[in-house]
């Protein structure tokens, strides 16, 4: 079965999974920023380069300057966490998490980091330990985009068949939100397709 | 176990980076020779105190969340690596370069002894990299600045060689190229004719002889302007020389072009130039008829200006 095979029961199981994972993020969160927040029902789906250019278009409106954080996970199941978060959320963070009125730039960028970690550690780790695997997350870098074209064309070039696993995620009192991209592809998907086999079959056992 | 504990040691002191233990309130626990050979503190006088007596300038309410997310998640979580530093300052004695007088730093904080609230806290000099990142930005800068210059003066070049100077109007090798292009285009759809008109301002040599070359300009000039507004959007006007103006005009017949070349004529003659006063114009006029050819165009057109001067002058003579 190719890549692009990956067949519904798997989205289906994969769906489930990042549920739970989406749930542990919100509580982790709640714990160690005593934020609230709820996060949107995630969209999976199997897309190709086109597909997620367009999927990207239409979630996130062109208007805006977004601080658009990126960080790498890897192991037997690895890929590309995206959060993206609007100029005013990220200031709203800035502000939330530093406690100053006017968040230099310094804080702004710093806390989206923080919140990406928080984010990627929970829904990832989670994700890849209920398929009973581990991953190890790499250095975040964090920039400042101009409208919707958050990934350049070389890096959509280097991928290929991809998963994208897509959610919103809003605290209302302190008014932040953003975007969660999580990417994966090629060898990677056939790895994590395996694992989700490796789970069917526990589950069924 | 107390030579395991003696190579941990020699490994912990010998690491390229900076590395220290810290714990949830913010004691020193470990604090590797990188970090005493580039602070000038020694583990000695840090160990078992607060970090902030020693750099009171960092934000404790953010580290103290980092170390607790940290060891709640059992995972790393790092330090934004852009330009500000968030973490410790360290001096950065590169004599070579001065872009940056202190250390970037890449800090990563990682779990270590989660029962009793201590993390590791690794730092990285990548100041190499940010000063690599920050040339290259500044010579992008340059070279977009370039390009722009570059591109200004390629588009002034390209006007300045198809532009009369006086007039602004094409000049001769732009009109050559165009009817060129135009002759062309009949040849593809015999459908699509068109014609030329070619003008010569009377007497223009008494009004130089007159009035001066300054006033023969303002003459040319205004001339030019009032053909410019009088003829069809999508007709090429261009200045031949001298006080000769050639027409092409696309889409026309005889009875069209010759009404174009009176319409040029009248505007002329109905023209008042300050410190002048009135001047006419004589017109030739000729439309492409089949194996015609630049040069065999260009002969009738003429041919009829001569005999629009001949005929007494500020007159429209067609060929």
């Amino acid at each position: 079965m190719q890549a692009s095979e990956f067949s519904d029961d798997h989205l289906d199981i994969l769906k489930e999974l990042m549920n739970i994972a989406m749930g542990n993020a919100t509580a982790s969160i709640a714990d160690l920023l005593q934020a609230f927040g709820t996060m949107h029902i995630p969209y999976i789906s199997v897309s190709d380069l086109n597909g997620l250019k367009s999927f990207i278009e239409e979630t996130i409106p062109n208007d805006r300057q977004y601080y658009v954080t990126k960080q790498l996970f890897g192991g037997m199941f690895g890929g590309e966490f995206i959060f993206v978060m609007t100029d005013e959320s990220a200031v709203n963070l800035g502000n939330y998490l530093y406690d100053i009125s006017k968040p230099e730039r310094a804080d702004i960028l710093d806390a989206v980091v923080e919140l990406t970690n928080i984010l990627s550690a929970t829904i990832v780790s989670r994700l890849t330990e209920e398929l009973n695997t581990k991953v190890q997350f790499f250095v975040p870098s964090t920039e400042l985009v101009e409208g919707n074209n958050l990934i350049g064309l070389a890096e959509i070039l280097d991928y290929h068949k991809i998963i994208i696993v897509s959610t919103q995620m809003v605290f209302q009192t302190q008014n932040i939100s953003g975007y969660i991209f999580i990417l994966t592809k090629g060898e990677m998907i056939e790895r994590l397709r395996h694992l989700i086999d490796q789970k069917l079959e526990e589950l069924y056992a | 176990m107390s030579e395991n504990l003696e190579y941990c040691t020699i490994v912990f002191d010998s690491l390229e980076n900076g590395t220290l233990i810290i714990d949830e309130n913010c004691i020193v626990w470990a604090w590797n020779k990188w970090l005493e050979i580039n602070t000038g503190i020694s583990s000695e006088s840090i160990i078992g105190k607060s970090l902030e007596l020693f750099y009171p300038e960092i934000n404790y309410r953010g580290f103290q969340r980092k170390i607790r997310t940290t060891l709640r998640l059992s995972t790393p979580t790092f330090y934004d690596a852009s330009l500000s530093n968030r973490f410790i300052t360290i001096p950065r004695n590169k004599i070579s370069t001065s872009l940056l007088t202190t250390m970037q730093l890449q800090v990563t904080i990682s779990p270590y002894i989660a029962e009793m609230q201590r993390v590791m806290v690794s730092i990285h000099d990548i100041s190499d990299l940010h000063e690599l990142k920050m040339t290259l930005q500044q010579k992008m800068a340059e070279i977009v600045h370039l390009n722009t210059i570059l591109t200004k003066d390629r588009k002034r070049i390209e006007i300045l060689s198809i532009t009369d100077p006086l007039t602004k109007l094409y000049n001769r090798q732009k009109l050559n190229d165009v009817l060129e292009m135009m002759l062309l285009r009949r040849h593809w759809n015999e459908e699509n004719s068109f014609g030329m008109i070619i003008t010569d301002v009377d007497y223009f040599k008494k009004v130089n002889d007159t009035y001066g070359h300054q006033v023969g300009d303002k003459v040319l000039i205004a001339v030019a302007n009032i053909l410019s507004q009088t003829i069809r959007t999508g007709d090429i006007l261009a200045r031949w020389g001298g006080e000769e103006f050639v027409v092409l005009v696309s889409d026309v017949d005889k009875e069209k072009i010759c009404f174009v070349a009176e319409k040029l004529r009248t505007a002329i003659e109905q023209m008042n130039i300050p410190d002048m006063g009135t001047i006419t114009a004589s017109f030739g006029v000729s439309l492409f008829v089949e194996g015609d050819t630049d040069e065999t165009l260009m002969y009738r057109s003429d041919l009829a200006l001569y005999r629009a001067k001949k005929n007494g002058r500020n007159r429209v003579e067609f060929s």
